[in-house]
């Protein structure tokens, strides 16, 4: 069985954090944004996996679970954010939007 | 503000461009075939036990954090009308 080379992991993730990157780029919706800013940490998950398969050692496999749990906080409070700024503008345009209390 | 489409596709072009010139450009020290148990296919047992020994002042950290995080979240989505 022939492996898979580590560089193609690591092109894989540099294709995926380009595409997050892109569209935290252009898009002005806060959802969007946050799906793609999710997008760019599994990108991160994935050099990490892969470091620590090519490498056969298991912390980064354990690195890449506490990045995968702090993802899931910042996705909760961005979306409690969200929900927060709908309540003041009944949308969610990060572009006009320009107060950080309410 | 308009948002200038091809000059971010543009800008994503010439980073994945960069990163994967980096990539591959690189002689990675790494073992040339992936590691086989063909006993025992999973790692979990290994995570397990890092986790809970070489670890476990950052596992019990990022307990707090999901905690503190929780409870923000709910502060900030329930709203002022119904407390």
């Amino acid at each position: 069985m022939t492996a898979i080379p580590l560089t193609f992991y690591l092109g894989l993730a540099a294709l995926l954090f380009s595409i997050g990157l892109y569209g935290v780029m252009t898009h002005k919706s806060g959802i969007r944004m946050i799906m793609c800013i999710e997008l760019m940490l599994n990108s991160a998950n994935i050099n990490l996996v892969a470091f620590s398969s090519y490498t056969d050692t298991l912390h980064g496999q354990v690195f890449a679970m506490f990045s995968i749990a702090l993802a899931a906080a910042e996705a909760a409070i961005g979306f409690a954010i969200f929900m927060a700024i709908y309540r003041m503008h009944d949308k969610i345009n990060l572009d006009e939007l320009n107060v950080l209390r309410w | 503000m308009q948002i200038n489409r091809p000059l971010a596709f543009l800008v994503c072009l010439l980073f994945v461009a960069v990163i994967v010139t980096g990539a591959f450009g690189t002689s990675w020290n790494t073992v040339p075939e992936l590691p086989e148990n063909p006993a025992d296919q999973s790692n979990i047992e290994g995570i397990g036990m890092l986790i809970f020994t070489q670890f476990v002042a950052p596992f019990e950290v990022l307990s707090i954090v999901l905690l503190a995080s929780l409870i923000g979240a709910i502060y900030m989505a329930k709203g002022e009308g119904n407390k």
